[in-house]
């Protein structure tokens, strides 16, 4: 009998790295690039004699130079209050991608685990973990994120954690829970009969053992090509709970925030404001698909409509 | 029929939960500088002090008997509101899997028969860019780039959109709308036989029916490609090819048929879900559909009315699933038995 | 090679070659097949899967998978070409003249149509007719199909029949179509064995009954055997050896068709044994012999020198250095 459970090889690092296509290493390589500005933004300042672009405080206005287009000095211009939008954009990587990875791994975790719980027991658990994946999944997104903000509207909650990012994360990981939970399930499903796992049964391994030493190493493929789109889809999120005025408050740099503080501008011909966060959002969701192999999309109430 | 049942009940029960979570209706509604003992009175009125067994039943005969709370701002009963922006967001709906029938699908069906063909490429770029651009910033791209990029007209003409105002809301401003019938301004103009009206309604619909097209529609491009290619590499395509029936009957009778339910599936969805997930939109184009009244809502701490939106949202999605489910045992001799 | 004579065969392939492009570089599963087959004849093709069995059926109808081609020789029906044919003649060949039954008879239905949606449509795709005539067609083919109740069966859709009635709609199927050649890709491999039984003889008695010919593919000897009274052993690609059942049975020449007969046991009843070494790689292309690597009879012409066509007989071939007179 085959005891060993598959696919438990690591993948060397460079995988990480170089993709299967030249597009998707150029991908990969973008959001790499992405990543870097984003975990070194706020230093950005200290070294501002070395960087081929000027760098200023995020947050100091300059009354003198409002709604400034590109130029040499503020490579994206300003904002009404004179805020380069470059810093800006730049700082709101951060803020975008950190959110959208804690939330991510949150409900995705917990998606997770709920999937390979409901894989193992079937019977009712199973059934309980599929009618809430489809109570969760009827709600469309934005919409489950306004609800999310209407019910802790007032609830301090959350201490010392700003409470729009906060309920952000929450939103996002309630966006997460039951996609993970759905794919990993149909995954592990059929595994609940293989011979590995009795045997893992024989050995006496217990229920969460074998969930947690053969089920997810063997889900993980799955979760990693699930990983990238998901967080994509996740900034897709925060950028259109922000734009319209959840989660991140101004002048705080966010990609949604700042593309609704140019929407007003926008029509007046000022198109620097909202353009870059734009184009920035664009680029990382783009950047991340880099990263999975198959070219598919989250289909239908996870569609990414935001 | 149970499942529909069991799902609604605890869409209802997780808005319930979360109106009754929030503790603001009181202050939101009164404001904060007021009395305990008001506040008291008012929580009273409100059966605030029922235990919440008694509390949960009267908000799910109210939610039966179609009443979603008043709107603490306007004084209007929510289901009112959304009674008359509801159809203003089907309209857009609906122009939206038009506009994704018309690319989306032939498309996809192309690219499933020719994987390596010029359209397929066509459909896959356009699918890529789909996914990677927020719908909200791809509106206010196609505003600026339509019409405000253009160079000024010469005077006395002055800038563009002060002679051609970018199609913002349902109508322009000074257009009577149609007289109501449907709710839908395009079907209503028609049927008041204006054809000029029907036009303009049409006009103000058409970008943000792209734009949510755009953005919404490489699923529908992506399942029909998978389904299509499936369908074709299929063992019983080339039987019929084999009896000597010809491309297009095979075509018709055979991919497009096997290959439809997961496409209609995912139409109806795609529906469901534009009703509740096109908020950004409506809010980009002044559209007066359900979105921006839950986004008002929001701004105005108007809970039930961001509520009521987010309800009937996932109402609608819930039946559709279950409407889909009868289409697809229809078309299905498997799920029949 | 021959060339096809207009000796008053049905179909003549000679010389058949057909690439495949695959993601992973080309493969070459037919390379260079000959074979002919006579009006109302029953003609078997045995080899191991992979040996370009089914590739030969398809290469007859013209239906290439993706990427595949047929990059070399002629298939002649009568004295037509069908590589020369366009597309409205393609489709009128297909059907009319030649018709095939597959392997995965559940699978070969469309799941969405009910059995008599399909039959009547192979019907009327091949002539001039109305509904009517085509349902009575329908109803009778079940019938000479031994099924008892065709009514409901023709009602009935893909799933709710078993794998022999499947196969023997596939039959009515081809039958349909009212060729002078049905093509058999292993039709009975999915079955059980007293049904395999069944519905080889059904389609035997229904192909006879209509005067068409028979090309029956399968790696069960047995089964060709049973049906065919001309039999071609394959081997990458090529039939390697061609003659009546009775020698092919019993003397064959190749060493292949030999070491087959032997696995199979047909005459000595011992337990079935394997050939050893590897199956060829069909992304070679073999100039020399393609199983000189397995022969036990192995010569150092065999190293050196193409293949030599050896004519044996009335409609016999082999192609081998050793000749058909050794041993």
């Amino acid at each position: 009998m085959t005891v060993l459970s598959p696919q438990r090889e690591r993948g060397r690092m460079a995988r990480v790295f170089v993709g299967p296509t030249v597009g998707m290493t150029i991908r990969r390589a973008l959001f790499f690039f992405m990543l870097f500005l984003a975990v070194v933004a706020p230093w950005l300042d200290d070294f501002s004699a070395w960087l081929p672009f000027p760098i200023y405080d995020p947050l100091r206005p300059d009354p003198f130079n409002p709604v400034s287009p590109p130029t040499a000095e503020h490579w994206f211009g300003t904002d009404t209050l004179g805020l380069d939008v470059f810093t800006r954009v730049l700082m709101a990587t951060r803020v975008d991608f950190t959110l959208a990875l804690i939330g991510v791994a949150l409900g995705g975790g917990l998606g997770c685990l709920a999937g390979a719980w409901a894989a193992y027991r079937r019977g009712w658990v199973d059934m309980v973990a599929l009618r809430i994946v489809e109570v969760l999944q009827s709600f469309p997104v934005l919409l489950l994120g306004l609800a999310m903000f209407a019910a802790f509207g007032s609830l301090e909650i959350f201490g010392p954690v700003d409470h729009g990012m906060a309920v952000l994360v929450l939103s996002i990981s309630m966006v997460n829970f039951p996609l993970y939970l759905r794919q990993v399930r149909s995954v592990l499903l059929p595994l609940t009969e293989a011979e590995f796992v009795q045997a893992a049964k024989c050995a006496g391994l217990g229920a969460w053992g074998i969930v947690w030493h053969h089920f997810i190493p063997n889900a993980r493929g799955q979760i990693l090509a699930l990983f990238p789109l998901t967080c994509a889809y996740a900034i897709q999120i925060i950028a259109g709970l922000s734009f319209i005025g959840l989660g991140i408050e101004p002048p705080n740099p966010e990609w949604g925030s700042m593309i609704k503080a140019g929407a007003t501008l926008i029509v007046q011909g000022h198109w620097w404001v909202s353009v870059f966060p734009g184009a920035f959002i664009v680029l990382s969701v783009y950047s991340l698909t880099g990263f999975s192999a198959r070219s598919e999309t989250l289909v239908g109430p996870g569609g990414t409509s935001a | 029929m149970v499942i529909l049942a069991v799902v609604l009940l605890a869409v209802v029960m997780i808005g319930f939960t979360i109106t009754r979570s929030t503790g603001t209706p009181l202050y939101a509604s009164l404001g904060v500088a007021v009395s305990e003992a008001i506040i008291e009175q008012r929580a009273e009125e409100m059966g605030l002090n029922e235990p919440i067994v008694v509390q949960f039943w009267t908000y799910v005969t109210h939610l039966l008997q179609g009443d979603l709370g008043v709107s603490r701002i306007s004084r209007i009963p929510v289901a009112e509101d959304i009674a008359l922006k509801l159809p203003a967001t089907a309209e857009m709906v609906f122009f939206t899997l038009a506009v994704s029938f018309i690319w989306a699908i032939p498309l996809g069906v192309r690219a499933g028969l020719r994987p390596d063909g010029k359209l397929a490429k066509l459909g896959e770029g356009m699918a890529q860019f789909g996914v990677s651009v927020p719908a909200f910033w791809l509106g206010l791209l196609f505003i600026f780039l339509l019409y405000f990029l253009p160079p000024r007209l010469p005077e006395p003409l002055g800038p563009l959109p002060s002679l051609f105002p970018p199609p913002l809301g349902r109508v322009g401003s000074g257009v009577t709308p149609p007289e109501m019938v449907t709710g839908l301004y395009t079907v209503d103009a028609l049927i008041a036989g204006d054809f000029r009206l029907a036009w303009h309604t049409l006009w103000h619909l058409i970008l943000p029916a792209v734009t949510l097209s755009l953005t919404s529609g490489p699923p529908l491009f992506r399942v029909t490609r998978s389904a299509v290619s499936e369908a074709v590499s299929s063992p019983f395509v080339e039987a019929a090819y084999s009896y000597g029936l010809g491309r297009r009957t095979v075509l018709i009778r055979d991919v497009l048929r096997n290959a439809s339910p997961p496409v209609l599936n995912l139409a109806a969805m795609t529906f469901g879900y534009l009703i509740g997930g096109g908020v950004l939109v409506e809010v980009v184009f002044s559209w007066p559909g359900i979105g921006s009244y839950a986004v008002w809502g929001m701004d105005n701490s108007d809970y039930d009315v961001v509520l009521g939106v987010v309800l009937i949202a996932a109402i609608i999605y819930v039946i559709l699933y279950f409407i889909v489910d009868l289409i697809q045992f229809a078309m299905d001799p498997r799920l029949r038995d | 090679m021959s060339s096809g004579p207009a000796n008053g065969a049905l179909l003549t392939l000679s010389g058949v070659e057909v690439t495949i492009n695959t993601l992973s570089g080309p493969v070459h599963p037919l390379q260079g097949v000959d074979l002919e087959v006579y009006p109302g004849e029953t003609v078997g093709l045995v080899g191991e899967s992979g040996s370009g069995k089914s590739m030969t059926l398809r290469s007859i109808l013209r239906l290439m998978p993706p990427g595949g081609a047929i990059t070399g020789g002629s298939v002649k029906w009568q004295d037509r070409s069908v590589l020369d044919l366009d597309t409205d003649e393609l489709q009128a060949y297909r059907g009319a003249d030649v018709a095939m039954i597959y392997q995965n008879p559940v699978s070969a239905l469309d799941p969405l149509l009910s059995v008599e949606r399909q039959i009547v449509d192979a019907f009327k795709a091949n002539r001039e007719t109305s509904d009517g005539v085509a349902e009575e067609f329908a109803r009778d083919a079940l019938r000479d199909l031994e099924f008892g109740n065709p009514d409901v069966i023709l009602n009935r859709y893909p799933h709710q029949l078993s794998g022999g009635m499947a196969q023997r709609v596939n039959i009515a199927l081809a039958l349909a179509c009212g060729p002078s050649l049905i093509l058999a890709d292993e039709p009975t491999t999915g079955l059980d064995m007293t049904t395999q039984i069944r519905v080889l003889d059904l389609l035997e008695q229904q192909v006879h009954a209509r005067n068409a010919a028979l090309l029956f593919i399968s790696h069960d000897l047995r089964a060709v055997s049973r049906v065919a009274r001309n039999i071609g052993i394959m081997y990458a690609g090529q039939v390697v050896e061609f003659g009546p059942r009775e020698r092919i049975l019993t003397d064959p020449s190749h060493p292949y068709a030999r070491a087959l007969l032997e696995c199979m046991d047909l005459r000595t009843g011992e337990r079935p044994r394997s050939i050893p070494g590897l199956v060829p790689r069909m992304t070679e292309e073999y100039e020399l012999c393609a199983f000189r690597d397995r022969c036990p009879s192995r010569m150092a012409v065999c190293d050196e020198e193409r293949l030599p066509v050896h004519e044996l007989g009335r409609r016999g071939r082999l192609l081998c250095h050793l000749g058909p007179d050794h041993g």
